[in-house]
Order: structure tokens, then sequence, then C-alpha cells
């Protein structure tokens, strides 16, 4: 049902009760001031008979006006006897009492005035019905223009609602124009303060709708740029691979296409993950971890590769450390900066690690004897696809990124600093929603 | 033909080298900008190939002052970057060509011969010296209507010489176009090379300016 609809539909039916209530008053008031004439009229009747009381005289002419009231008059003698009677009925009031009476008869109520006068009982009578009829007609053409006012007053609420709702016809008109692709806000003139505050949030939900349209636009460009660069590699070693004449050629041809394709999987594995976290971050329910397990299985993994490197690793890790979040996220955040310090670090160097609870929270320290990273670069490596300037492996530049994306989800504050003997890079996790 | 490679991408730098050494170029290869000047200044170059993203100094900025220093070597950038206002920007910074990774490596040595051709001044794909002709791009030689098989090297060599007929060559001059950094000069190669080609295409062809270098007679 539309606003203007229910508008109506309830107006209407105010307007009706309103009515109503008025009407039943009116009838009342009516019916009373009808009562009192009808009794002024009886009395008035009897009075004329004062000094005239008919013998067999047919007065029915002289009261002709008061047929329509059915007023009937009858007149009693003294002893009893009925002296006269101006029109017969089915039943008729009884003699009364002087003055004013309500008397019920099989034909329904009677209202009776009656006077001694001489030695004769004038009583004036009139049926109650023909007051209830006479008070009805009354109040009901009182009540006539009221329900005239009731349909006007439909056709005024219709058209009064239609125009107070075309400000928001205009805005839906605004919005319905609105491109998809530009998402430009509505203009806050002319709108009406009740509609100010709608197009306010609407606003809102466009410039956050813009932000994330334009970052995931962005992504998709950088992302399609990034991959340029191991397809070129690809097309290039598959192309040298063809032309390869002899067996020993072939071969180092095939194992250049196979580290390019390695690269390129990497790239893309490391573009879902990011697109994976930035996606499910709020959802992913988050549960009570012991990051002292986490680290040991992320390392564990790490072990293999760093043994080639004879690198030396020196673990400080407490036990029974928990924290909440999202296993997967944390291991995949823990993996990059483990993975990371593996990579940089030279052979034979070293990899320190720490957790240890710290205030309320808890601390995990990943330091490696790598290059480190500049002062000035510290803010730009977790920009996607940044890399370092001239750092010898190339990497899919979205690592940190992701560890960045998943800190930031979990309430992590990441620092970066040199080491304390100023060789290498020291990455510290802040987790400050402790669970313990 | 010796040409540098700048390029910050060590599997593309790898096979574009590898790539055009098989096309008989010689290729000398740095990774960033400032490099690519040092190069550009210790050495003679028939082109450059140039990467835009490069760390250090980018490639804009090296095509730049390439330009304004009015070095007019052919320039062909190679770039990821293929909006169109991308390719204008780089053409008007003085770019000779453009062209968009992922490329092919015949198109790539394709549109060097054509920008090296175009940069001689000739149209023609082919050199000719009297009845003498050289195809850059199968890398035939016809004396007449006799095909002429020539070694990789003796190859370069005739192909330096008849590509500025009249200009005389040093040894020096000649090893540089044969030989890239990483390669070993082999004493006397030249001179072996020369004694060669005389042997296999007359000994008037090529003129032995005595102390300075070789040279081809203008046709």
């Amino acid at each position: 049902m539309s606003i203007r609809q229910r508008l109506l539909l309830w107006l209407l039916s105010a307007a009706m009760i309103a009515i109503a209530i008025t009407g039943l008053s009116i009838y009342q008031r009516a019916r009373h001031e009808a009562n009192h004439l009808f009794d002024y009229h009886l009395k008035q009747i009897a009075l004329t008979l004062q000094d005239h009381v008919p013998d067999e005289v047919d007065i029915t002419g002289t009261l002709e006006e008061e047929i329509d009231y059915d007023f009937v008059i009858q007149v009693w003698s003294d002893r009893g006897e009925k002296h006269y009677l101006s029109h017969p009925h089915k039943a008729l009031p009884p003699r009364t009492e002087p003055g004013y009476q309500t008397v019920r008869t099989d034909e329904g109520e009677w209202r009776v005035f009656s006077m001694k006068q001489n030695e004769l009982l004038v009583q004036v009578s009139q049926p109650g019905d023909i007051r209830t009829q006479l008070a009805t007609k009354l109040a009901l053409s009182t009540m006539m223009p009221a329900l005239f006012l009731l349909v006007s007053l439909g056709f005024l609420i219709w058209f009064i609602v239609g125009r107070g709702m075309r400000p928001l016809e205009q805005l839906a008109d605004v919005v319905r124009a609105s491109d998809a692709n530009t998402l430009k806000p509505i203009p806050p003139t002319n709108l009406p303060s009740e509609l100010k505050p709608l197009a306010a949030a609407l606003n809102d939900l466009l410039r956050r709708l813009d932000h994330a349209m334009t970052t995931q636009r962005d992504f998709v460009a950088d992302a399609a740029h990034e991959l340029r660069t191991p397809l070129t590699a690809l097309q290039l070693q598959a192309q040298l691979a063809e032309r390869a004449t002899t067996d020993a050629e072939r071969s180092v041809g095939f194992a250049n296409l196979k580290e390019g394709l390695k690269r390129a999987t990497h790239l893309v594995q490391q573009l879902l993950l990011l697109a994976r976290q930035e996606a499910l971050a709020s959802q992913a329910p988050h549960t009570p971890i012991d990051l002292s397990v986490l680290l040991n299985k992320v390392i564990e993994q790490h072990a293999p590769l760093a043994a080639v490197k004879g690198i030396e690793w020196r673990l400080n890790v407490e036990a029974a450390v928990d924290v909440r979040g999202d296993e997967e996220a944390l291991r995949i955040m823990i993996g990059n900066v483990i993975d990371n310090a593996v990579r940089y670090t030279p052979e034979k160097g070293a990899i320190d690690v720490v957790l240890k609870r710290e205030g309320g929270g808890v601390v995990l320290d990943i330091s490696d004897s790598g290059p480190g990273i500049p002062e000035e670069e510290r803010q730009r490596v977790f920009d996607r696809f940044y890399r370092l300037e001239g750092s010898a492996s190339r990497g899919s530049g979205l690592g940190l990124a992701i560890v960045k994306r998943i800190a930031d989800t979990h309430g992590v504050e990441i620092r970066l600093s040199d080491r304390s003997n100023g060789i290498g890079l020291r990455i510290r996790f802040t987790f400050l929603r402790s669970s313990a | 033909m010796r040409l540098l490679l700048v390029e910050d991408d060590t599997m593309i730098g790898e096979s574009v080298r590898l790539g055009l050494r098989q096309d008989g170029f010689v290729v000398d290869w740095v990774r960033d900008g400032k490099a690519a000047e040092l190069a550009l200044s210790n050495e003679d170059y028939a082109l450059l190939l140039l990467d835009l993203g490069l760390p250090k100094k980018g490639g804009l900025d090296v095509l730049k002052t390439l330009r304004k220093n009015a070095n007019s070597i052919p320039i062909l950038v190679l770039t990821a970057r293929d909006a169109i206002a991308d390719r204008v920007q780089g053409l008007d910074a003085g770019a000779d060509d453009y062209l968009v990774k992922p490329f092919d490596l015949d198109e790539l040595a394709a549109r060097i011969r054509a920008l090296l051709r175009r940069h001689s001044g000739r149209s023609e794909t082919e050199l000719r010296c009297g009845d003498l002709i050289l195809n850059p791009a199968t890398h035939q030689v016809f004396q007449g209507a006799k095909e002429i098989s020539l070694s990789a090297k003796e190859f370069s060599v005739l192909h330096a010489l008849i590509d500025r007929p009249g200009a005389v060559l040093s040894r020096v001059q000649l090893e540089q176009h044969l030989y890239g950094w990483d390669e070993e000069v082999e004493s006397n190669s030249i001179e072996v090379h020369i004694h060669n080609l005389r042997k296999k295409l007359g000994s008037e062809l090529i003129r032995n300016v005595r102390g300075v270098g070789y040279v081809v007679a203008k046709s």
C-alpha cells in the first residue's frame, strides 16, 4: 500500500469517526430540543382548550397543522366518562394524573400532558416514535453537509498528499538517473528537511560505495598491470624454448619456462589471497588461538628452506599465548613475514622470533639479518605492488599488503624497525585484543 | 648491431637478451635508469630498448634527458603501460616506437630492424652495395644471384661496414658491434673475419685503411 493510500485511509477514517461522534451528539441534542418543543406544544394545545372545551364540535379542522404531529386530545368528565376524543388510535393512553407523563401502551410509548379544567380533565398525547422520527430527521439534515464534507475531504487529502509526496518522487528520479559508474552525491538543495537525512545517508552510502569501487578498480588495474610482467617473461621463455635447436638449449629453455610459471602462479595466488582477505575480513569468526602453537607450525613449514641456507633460528616463545582471531588469516600473516625473513636473510644468517605477553596484550617480534628496509620506505612497503628499489629477489609485491590487511582486521599493530644491532629488519606485531 | 637493453625484471631481461642474440644482435643489459645513462655515455649503441618502470631513474626521465642532450639514438620503449595516454606520453617524450608487454620476440626483432633502417635513412629492407645484397632479417647475403654463406660474426662485420658505406670503422668499433660486455673478445678476431669475408666475397669489397680501420666503398 502506498503512503498516499495509507494516509488517505487513515485521515478519512479519523474524519469519519470525528463526524460520527459529532453526529451522535447533534442527534441527541436535536432529540432533547425536539422533546422540549413538543412538550411545550402539548401544554399549549391543552391551554388553548382551557376556555373552549369542545363539546361535540369537531375541532380537528382548527388543529389541522397539528395533524402531522399526531396530537390526540381526550377529555374526561369528573366522573370519569369520556367526554371527547379528537381522533381514534388503536391504543390510546389511559386517563392520567395532571402534568407530564410518559405512558406505555400496545402502540408504544406516548407522551402525555393533562390538566384539570372545571370539571373536566383535558389530556393531550403524542406517540413517542413520531418524536423520535422528527428528531432523527432533524439530526440527519444537519449531518448531510458533513457527509459532503467527508467526500470532498477525501479528494483534498488525495491531492494534498500527492503534492506533499512530490519531493520524494523527485529524489527517486535523481537517484534513478544517477550513473552507477560515477556515483555522484545527490545535491542537497531544494530538499525538504524530512528528506535531508535520507539524502545525507544515501550520499554517505554512495561515498563509501564509490570508495570501495575505486579501490576495487585500482586493484584490478594494478593486478592486470602486474600480471603483464610474469606473462611477458613466460611468452619470451616459451618462444626461446621453441627456438631451441639442441637438447641442452631446450632443457635450459624449459627450466626457465617453469621458473616463469612458478612466479606467475605465485603472483596469482597472492592476488587471490588478498582478494579473499578483503572480502572475508568481516565474516570469518574469531576464535581463541594459541599463538605459540601456530607460530611453531609456521616455522616448521619454512624450516627446510632455511636449513638449505644454513639459517639459524633463535626462538624465545612463551607457551600458551592465546589471542582471538581467524586462524587461517593469522597463519598467512605470520607465514608471509617468516617467508620474507627466510628469503632476505643471507646464508648462515639468523632469524630471531620472540613471543611474549606484555601489558594486556601479546607481542610477537620477528627479526632477520637481511638488508632491512630504509626508514623512509617503511610506510610504503605495505602498499600493494610496492617493491623496494633494487631488491634482488622480485616478489609479488603483495606479501606485506596482505599482512597489513589481516593485521588491520584483527586489531593488530605492526611496527617496522631496525634490529637492535642495526642490521636487518624487525617486525613487531602487537595484539591489543588479547583474550588472556 | 649493438643494442642497450634497460629492463629491471631478471627473467624478461635474460630472455630478451638471449632471443635478440639469436637474431644476430649484440645486447648489453642494465637494470636501472642510472646504469643506462652510464652505459650510454661510455659506449656507442645502435639502439636503446627501454622499459619505463625502472628503479632509480624512470624510463621517461631517461628518455627526456637523452633527447634534451640532443642524443638521436633510436629508442624502442617496452612497457606494460598500454593506455593510449601512456603511449602518447612516451612517444612525445622522444620514443621512436612503443611495444606493449607481453610482446613477441620476432616482432621485437622486426621493429628493431625497422627502426635501424629508418634511422639510417633507408626505406628498403635490404642493404645493397654493388652487386652485393644483405638482408638483416633473414641473415642472407647474395652476390648477384649466388647466396654466400657467412658465419654470424662475419655477417655482423659485413653488416656494420655496409650500413655506413664510405665510413672507416676501426677494429675497436667493429669489436663493439660484435661483442657485448659479458663476451670475451678474441684477439685478432676482426682480422680473421675480414680475411674470411675477402675470401668469400672477393678482395676489392673491403678496403684496409692502414692504421685506421676498414671501409666499404660507396657504390
